[in-house]
This record gives C-alpha cells, sequence and structure tokens, in this order.
C-alpha cells in the first residue's frame, strides 16, 4: 500500500508539470495580451503598452516566461494579477475568494449527502413503486434543469414575488457578522446546487444499494432471523456506501473551484467567478494559479478516494 | 458494474467539471477588464502636427453658472444609506492606474475632482475655482518663437480637504504629474501629461502647468525628459509649434485630471504603488470617505462631515457588485438597490422591463457614444463610392433603433452627436448628407456600377457575387444589431457575412480594425464633447505596418481637404471660426462616407423615482459626479 502511494504521488508531480505546460501554452494561443483593450483609447500609444508589456515580462521567450513561473509556483508564489486587480498577489485574491467558496460548496455537497443518500436507499428498497418512479422523476427534473434558469427562477419567485430572501449577495451591507442574514443569503445558491448533486447522488446512492441488496449473504442474515431493518442498515448499507466514496473524493476540487455559473447568478464572490474573470481579462497568472490548483487537488481527490476504497474494502488490494 | 462506476465516474465528473467551467454564464457580456462593451474608451485626441498654422488652442465652453440650476435640498429626515449597483469590481481604486470605467463611478465618490463634466456636457470648476482658458486669463501664451508655450494655472479651491485633515494643495497637482512621468510608475496613458515640461507651485493654492515649447519638444524626443525614454516624444521631432492639448485646461493627469495626496504617497516608490494598500484603500478629498472594499462584493463609504459645497446629505454609500444582468434586474424588481448604472451597458435591449419596474425611473441618455461601421476604403470593392452609397441605403436604421433599442436613441448621422448642449454649435442637419432606407437607390447605384442581379436576385458583377463581411464583437446587443443588418441586406440583394470576436480579440494589436484585414467593422466610439476628429478621420492617423500600427484612423480615409479642415478646427479658439470649418468637413465626409454611422449609444441607468439630484451625464463623466446632492426622503 505504502508503495502505491508513492507511486500515485510520484505520478501527480509529472502529471502536474505537464498540465502547468499544456495551460502556459494554451494561453499563449488567447489573442490579445492583457493591456491590449487599453488600445481602444486614442491617449494610449502601441509604445505604452509594449513598455507595460516589457515591466511584466510578456517579452521573454515562452520557455523563459514558464521557468520563471515554475520556479516561484513551486515555492507557492502565483505572481500578481495584471488585470483583475493591479498589482495585487494571486495568493491573496484565492484567499479573499476561497472561504465564501468553501462555504457555498461545504454546505451544498454536505446537505446532498444528507439528502442523496437516504432518498437512494429508500428509492432501491422500494424498487418500482410508485415512490420510486416518483424519486427517478424528479432525479431526471433535477440533472436536466439548467442551473442558470433554475437559479433564476428560484431568485424570482422567493426573493422578486415573496420577498422572503434577499437575491443575492453574501451578506446585506452591513451586516457581515449577522447570522440569519448570512443563512437567509446561503438558502438559494446552496439549494441550487444541491439540486443536481441530489439528483446525481440519489441515483448512484440505489444502484449501488441494488446491487448489494442482490448479494447472497443478506439472504444469510435474514436466515438468521435478523429483522429486515437490521438487514438493510447494518449489512447492505455500509457496503452499498463504498462508491459514495469515489464520488466524494471527486467531488474535492470543486470544493476549491466553485461553481461559476451559481457564483455569477448570486453575485456570490467565489473562485468560479475569479476564473472566469482571469480568462476574460487575459490574467494569467490568476488563470494559471487556480487550473494548477484545481489539478492538484483532482489528482489528490482520487488518490484519496482510491486509498479509502482499499480501506473500507478488504478485497481491494493495489499492489 | 462497480468496476463500472469507478471507470465512469471520473469521467463523467470531468466531462461535469468541463461542461460547467465551459458554459459562459449568461452574463454581461465579458468585459474586457475596463471598458465595457459599450464604451471601449476612445476619445479623439488632437496630435499637433509639424507645419500647422500657429497653434492657438480650442476653448471649452466657458463657465456655466453653477447656481443656474439649483440642486433640490432635504426638508426633513432622509435614508442614511443609498444603494449602487456596478457590473464589476474595480481592478484598483488608485485613479492613475489603469483605464476603467467601472471605478470612475468610487472615484467620483471618494475625490473632488478639478473639473467635471456636467449633465449638460459642461465643463464644470469643482476643486479648482475656475475652468482656465484663454479668455478668462487663466491659460496664456508666453515667450516667443521657439520658446512660445502654453501657461495654464489652477487655483485649487478653499475648503477642498483630504479625509485626514490635511488641505488639498498645488502640491498635489505637481506630485501627481511627476508621478506619472516616472518611468517605474505604471502609467497607462502619458498622451496628455508628457505634453507638459514642467508644473510649478508658486504658492500652496496655485499651480502653473507649462507646456513644451517646440525647442523643449525636440529636445525631448531626442533626449527624453523627467526619465521617460525619447521615444514618447517621436512624434514631435520635427516640432515647429508648442505642444497643447485639446483638454488643456484639465490638470494634466488621465481620468479627466486628478490629483492625489502628495503628504501620503510621496513615501510609496512609483513602482510599489500599483499592489500598496492604498490602492486599496485610498485617501480621498471628497465627499465620501472611503470604508471598506470587500473584494468582488461591495465598496462601502461614509459621508463626511461638512462637504465644502453642502451636504453630504445621505450618510452611507455602498456600492455592491452584481454580475449578471438578471440578477440585476431581480435586485431593482425586490427594491434592494436605490440605483442600478451600467445597466447591461448599452443593452437598451431590457428597456421594456426597466420601463416596467415600480417606483424606479429609467434614464436613457443620448451620450457621446455613437455605433458605427467603419468601412476599409483599401478594399477592392469598397474603395467605389457609389457602393459605400448603396450600402447604409440598404440599411433601415430606423428600423434597428425602433425594434432593437425600443426608440431610446436615435440614427446617427455623423461623428458630432446632436443632443449634448456642450456640442450644439458643430451640429446641423443642413451641413449633412443624410441617407434614408431606399432600396429602389440601391439598385439605382449598383446598376451604375455595373452589378447585375442574378438568378437569385443577389448582387454580382463579373460572376462575383457581392459579398461583404462584417466583423464586431460578440457582445448581444451587437450581435443583434449585425443579424438584422444581414437580414435587411439580403432583401435588398447584398450578401453580408458576420463574424464575432471576444471584446480583446476585435480591439487589441492583433485586431482587424486595426490591421486594416476586414471589410466593415462595428464598434462604438465615445468622445469627449469637441467635434475634434483628428486623431479618427486625419491621414496621419492611419496604422500602418510602417508606423507600428498607431493610429485610429481604421477605415483608412485620406481626404487631403478634410485632412486640412480638421487639423484647422483642431486649432482654431473661437466658436464662430471653427463652426464652418466643421461644416464643411462634415459635408465632405458624409458624402464620401468612410463610416456608416448606425446611432447614439444610450447611457442606460435606473434611479429610484424618489432619488434627488440624480443628473447622469452624457460623457465619461459617472452620475455620481454629484453624489454629495443625493437623498431619499424618508
Amino acid at each position: 500500500m505504502t508503495t502505491y502511494i508513492i507511486r500515485r504521488t510520484l505520478q501527480m508531480f509529472v502529471l502536474l508539470l505537464l498540465i502547468s505546460m499544456l495551460v502556459f501554452g494554451l494561453m499563449q494561443m488567447v489573442p490579445g495580451g492583457p493591456f491590449d483593450h487599453l488600445l481602444a483609447d486614442p491617449r494610449v500609444s502601441a509604445w505604452e503598452i509594449d513598455r507595460l508589456n516589457r515591466l511584466i515580462g510578456l517579452d521573454r521567450p515562452l520557455h523563459e516566461r514558464y521557468l520563471l513561473w515554475l520556479g516561484s509556483a513551486v515555492r507557492l508564489d502565483w505572481g500578481d494579477s495584471w488585470q483583475i486587480a493591479s498589482g495585487v498577489p494571486v495568493g491573496r485574491l484565492i484567499s479573499e475568494r476561497l472561504p465564501n467558496t468553501l462555504l457555498l460548496m461545504g454546505l451544498s455537497t454536505a446537505l446532498s449527502i444528507l439528502i442523496a443518500l437516504p432518498i437512494g436507499i429508500y428509492s432501491a428498497l422500494r424498487k418500482y413503486s410508485w415512490q420510486d418512479y416518483a424519486v427517478t422523476a424528479l432525479s431526471f427534473f433535477g440533472i436536466s434543469m439548467p442551473v442558470f434558469w433554475f437559479g433564476l427562477m428560484l431568485m424570482i419567485v422567493f426573493a422578486v414575488n415573496l420577498r422572503w430572501l434577499p437575491t443575492s449577495g453574501i451578506a446585506t451591507p452591513g451586516l457581515e457578522h449577522d447570522l440569519i442574514d448570512r443563512v437567509r443569503h446561503l438558502i438559494m445558491p446552496v439549494a441550487v446546487l444541491s439540486l443536481v448533486n441530489v439528483a446525481a447522488w440519489s441515483r448512484f446512492m440505489r444502484s449501488s444499494m441494488l446491487e448489494v441488496l442482490a448479494q447472497d449473504y443478506l439472504q444469510t442474515a435474514r436466515a438468521k432471523g435478523l429483522r429486515e431493518r437490521v438487514v438493510t442498515m447494518r449489512h447492505a448499507l455500509p457496503n452499498g456506501l463504498i462508491p459514495i466514496v469515489t464520488i466524494l473524493g471527486l467531488d474535492l476540487p470543486v470544493l476549491f473551484s466553485g461553481a461559476v455559473v451559481v457564483e455569477t447568478v448570486f453575485a456570490w464572490p467565489g473562485m468560479g467567478r475569479l476564473l472566469i474573470q482571469g480568462i476574460n481579462a487575459n490574467d494569467w497568472p490568476v488563470v494559471q494559479a487556480i487550473v494548477i490548483i484545481t489539478a492538484f487537488l483532482v489528482i489528490l481527490g482520487n488518490l484519496i478516494a482510491d486509498v479509502l476504497y482499499a480501506v473500507v474494502d478488504p478485497r481491494i488490494r493495489y499492489s | 458494474m462497480q468496476q463500472a462506476i469507478r471507470l465512469l465516474l471520473p469521467i463523467l465528473g470531468c466531462l461535469a467539471l468541463l461542461v460547467a467551467a465551459c458554459s459562459p454564464p449568461t452574463a454581461p457580456e465579458p468585459t474586457p477588464m475596463p471598458p465595457p462593451e459599450a464604451t471601449p474608451a476612445p476619445q479623439p485626441a488632437v496630435t499637433p502636427e509639424p507645419g500647422v498654422p500657429p497653434a492657438e488652442v480650442p476653448t471649452p465652453e466657458p463657465d456655466p453658472a453653477t447656481e443656474a440650476e439649483r440642486l433640490a435640498e432635504p426638508a426633513g429626515p432622509v435614508r442614511d444609506t443609498l444603494i449602487l449597483s456596478m457590473g464589476q469590481d474595480p481592478d484598483t481604486l488608485h485613479p492613475a492606474i489603469g483605464l476603467m470605467l467601472a471605478r470612475a463611478e468610487v472615484l467620483f465618490a471618494v475625490f473632488t475632482y478639478p473639473i467635471v463634466n456636467d449633465h449638460r456636457g459642461e465643463w464644470m470648476a469643482v476643486g479648482v475655482e475656475e475652468v482656465p482658458t484663454i479668455e478668462n486669463g487663466g491659460a496664456r501664451w508666453v515667450g516667443e518663437g521657439d520658446n512660445r508655450h502654453l501657461e495654464v494655472t489652477f487655483t485649487v479651491r478653499e475648503g477642498v480637504v483630504w479625509h485626514d485633515g490635511t488641505p488639498t494643495t498645488s502640491a498635489d497637482i505637481q506630485y501627481a504629474w511627476e508621478l506619472v512621468m516616472d518611468p517605474d510608475f505604471p502609467a497607462t496613458a502619458r498622451t496628455q501629461p508628457l505634453k507638459v515640461f514642467a508644473i510649478e507651485t508658486p504658492d500652496d493654492r496655485t499651480a502653473v502647468v507649462r507646456y513644451m515649447s517646440a525647442s523643449q519638444a525636440r529636445e525631448a524626443a531626442e533626449n527624453g525628459h523627467m526619465g521617460l525614454e525619447p521615444e514618447f516624444w517621436m512624434e514631435f521631432q520635427d516640432q515647429q509649434e508648442p505642444l497643447t492639448d485639446p483638454e488643456y485646461f484639465l490638470p494634466p493627469l488621465l481620468s479627466q485630471g486628478l490629483w492625489l495626496p502628495e503628504h501620503v504617497l510621496s513615501d510609496i516608490p512609483p513602482d510599489e504603488h500599483e499592489g500598496s494598500e492604498w490602492a486599496r484603500a485610498p485617501l480621498g478629498n471628497g465627499p465620501y470617505r472611503f470604508v471598506q472594499w470587500i473584494p468582488d462584493e461591495a465598496i462601502r463609504l461614509q459621508a463626511v462631515d461638512d462637504y465644502f459645497l453642502g451636504g453630504p446629505y445621505t450618510r452611507n454609500i455602498v456600492f455592491r457588485i452584481i454580475p449578471d444582468a438578471s440578477a440585476q434586474l431581480a435586485a431593482l424588481h425586490a427594491g434592494e438597490i436605490d440605483v442600478a448604472t451600467q445597466v447591461q451597458g448599452p443593452n437598451v435591449g431590457i428597456s421594456p422591463e426597466l420601463d416596467r419596474l415600480d417606483g424606479y425611473e429609467p434614464h436613457y441618455i443620448p451620450g457621446t457614444a455613437w455605433e458605427h461601421i467603419d468601412l476599409n476604403l483599401e478594399d477592392p470593392i469598397l474603395e467605389d463610392q457609389d457602393v459605400r452609397k448603396a450600402l447604409v441605403m440598404a440599411m433601415d436604421r430606423e428600423q434597428i433603433v425602433e425594434q432593437l433599442l425600443y426608440g431610446n436613441s436615435r440614427v446617427a448621422h455623423s461623428w458630432v452627436q446632436p443632443s449634448i448642449p456642450a456640442l450644439s454649435w458643430a451640429y446641423d442637419e443642413d451641413c449633412l448628407v443624410t441617407y434614408q432606407h431606399d432600396p429602389a437607390g440601391v439598385q439605382r447605384l449598383l446598376e451604375q456600377t455595373g452589378y447585375t442581379r442574378d438568378g437569385n436576385g443577389l448582387f454580382q458583377r463579373d460572376g462575383q457575387p457581392l459579398r461583404l463581411r462584417l466583423v464586431t464583437t460578440d457582445a448581444p446587443l451587437r450581435q443583434n444589431v449585425a443579424q438584422v443588418l444581414q437580414q435587411q441586406l439580403r432583401q435588398v440583394g447584398i450578401d453580408l457575412e458576420l463574424d464575432f470576436l471576444p471584446g480583446p480579440a476585435f480591439f487589441g494589436r492583433e485586431g482587424p480594425v486595426l490591421r486594416g484585414q476586414f471589410q466593415l467593422g462595428m464598434y462604438t466610439w465615445i468622445s469627449t464633447p469637441d467635434p475634434d476628429a483628428t486623431s479618427l478621420y486625419h491621414s496621419r492617423s492611419i496604422p500602418t505596418a510602417e508606423n507600428n500600427w498607431v493610429g485610429q484612423n481604421f477605415p483608412r480615409y485620406a481626404n487631403p481637404q478634410v485632412d486640412e479642415l480638421l487639423a484647422r478646427g483642431a486649432n482654431e479658439l473661437e466658436i464662430d471660426r471653427r463652426q464652418p470649418i466643421y461644416c464643411e468637413a462634415q459635408q465632405l465626409w458624409t458624402d464620401e462616407l468612410p463610416v456608416i454611422p448606425l446611432f447614439q449609444n444610450p447611457i442606460v441607468m435606473v434611479a429610484r423615482d424618489t432619488l434627488e439630484n440624480f443628473r447622469p451625464t452624457p460623457t465619461l463623466t459617472p452620475e455620481t459626479w454629484n453624489i454629495w446632492a443625493w437623498f431619499i426622503e424618508d
């Protein structure tokens, strides 16, 4: 197991290196630099733009810039933002927005688990009953529903028409420390995010449970005289939960990178919005930092999921 | 089965992430960090050229009596907080770095500007005692021959005080200019500042700006000035006339000329301003002091006691950042914000929605910004004047204004727009050749130049169909306008293909209009309220490979007569001398049609109908220019 982890970790670094080169190269192909839009103003001469580009090192050859970036990145110095927040270190931009995203994504993940698992189990136990079909239909609805539209619909119903909730933002200006206010602002974005997850994860749970329920050892348990409830909860469920481990592992990077659409619709100052702003503004240091960190978390999440998988299922052994 | 899940889940997960990352939010189109789509802020600037007769300086309209339109005053208690919404977070609050319209709104609340452009488009002295002009002696010519130069005197008004109690002095004007001229400072537009030789401060309230004489300009082109490289003065190598600027009456700093607190900032090295704490929490001298900036979420300001102009009546100002247009609309419906600025840029497409809002009033201000189509005169098809005229007649611009702008604008006919009082002297319908939607006329003109209709009704000549390509940005309104134009042209028999590019790609250094790799290019120009168009339509302003692609004359228009008129107009002093010049220039221009003007871009804002003294301007000055007087009665 230890060799396995070590091997995977080494692979991770190689992969990250390759990804960073790929992203760096891709950003090169995007037309325009971070200051080109300034040319729309006749008071800015092309000479000034060249000068500004030189100040941030854009005149150097590609590989040199990459190596410079790599050199600081390994020390976790992601450089300064070129455009979104002139001169502000990228690390600071991220740390300003990360808590907001963690709050949003963490809550919605937790909520999704709490709702999806029971629904999935219930659905599996009542296979092909009308309850099952109802849940299935709702799941399809949830998976197909465009997040953007659903968010706006909630906003219109609850914020505009009923005025029960605020439309957007993380807090009412001046009330940042008021718990009730923060919760009210969280309700809609979390609901929107959870919907998709609940729909998908309840399906996973359902199929996983169905698979386990068909196993022979449960027959043995019933033959021993255990009540159905105990059979389900103590014998079937633990094994049915194993795939959920994989799901959660894959979900790890999303906790960091956030959800662009929800964050934009609900004016949530998070990581998703930061990434989109970076891309639109050709603010490469920001984009690169976020992509690399996200890639790292994807790989890490997969690794953790695989390891946990082996931990919970003794039949699995890596070599 | 479990194996299948194990393989499938990561793939699905990645796909989901990809989709989530790739699907764009239907947001206000991605604004290239600064100028929101509607307003790629180009302002025609005069480049003084050698060989032009005595460089007299264009005078702005004299100061209006600022008391002429009295501001309302509160009769009783007022609401203590006003909430404004913005479409994006400012990149910095340092006035001298970058160029960003979203920032201007906040800056005008935190700083007192020396001179602003009010709701009539007139220049008004606020932080200084008067707008210095040739007429009132504030600006004067000094010296003879090669040493002749312009001196502009600014007198700081009493009572303008930085928020830490230090009075604003002339040293602040001097410092701001010296900072921008510092080679280590990341300034983005030194065009006006570099024409200044020095700023002197004979006393605390007086600043004298000395523009360069001809000999000083040549000297700078040779050896540089203030540590900046000589390349900045490249075009003045053979300068024979003293340097001037159309906005000579503003302190020479971008953003309409603003001062900076010398006593605080001089301790920060110029190259450290950008990432400094001050840039994120500026010390101002305006009606509101900076309190807090929650990144990407809100900026909070609080009123100072005793602003020298009166008020401020409202205690707190909050700028909320709402990037999504639909969310902004929802916030208006829910009554959460008091003023919505930059309502989806120029997209008046949501006008019916805005008109339906209860308790709010939409403001459609016909601004100096005008949407237009540049025609590349170097293109073999478009170099024919008849074809250009046929194009404009094939378009039904009235229909576009009615259908896409809901009538909240008007068709433009020239680079000068009619509805700005300060510009009205330069606009006369008699001086313009105007075109109507006239399909019969199209037929006539095209047949005249040898086009005939083919079996499908499309025009063709020598077997080649009349097919043109229009390039523009992917802003929603532009896409709609382009598609309507395509339809209109097709009905008449002209095939128009469309190309949509993201903002930065369109306006960038490799962009199609700059490089001349286009046939029709559609976008917006904004101008200050002055008809000067030398940087747009003078032949010297054509960007070419030889001059390293410098210049805004994208249609590549070169008419010697117009050249001479524009140069003269930029240097004349009095309105009655300039008027006939611009009349003739516009006549020639509208006849030759290097550009098809489409419509005026209305600035769209929504404010509560109970908000007093809300006076948005038709220019780049934001609506917060008089924010000290805003209030809503309780």
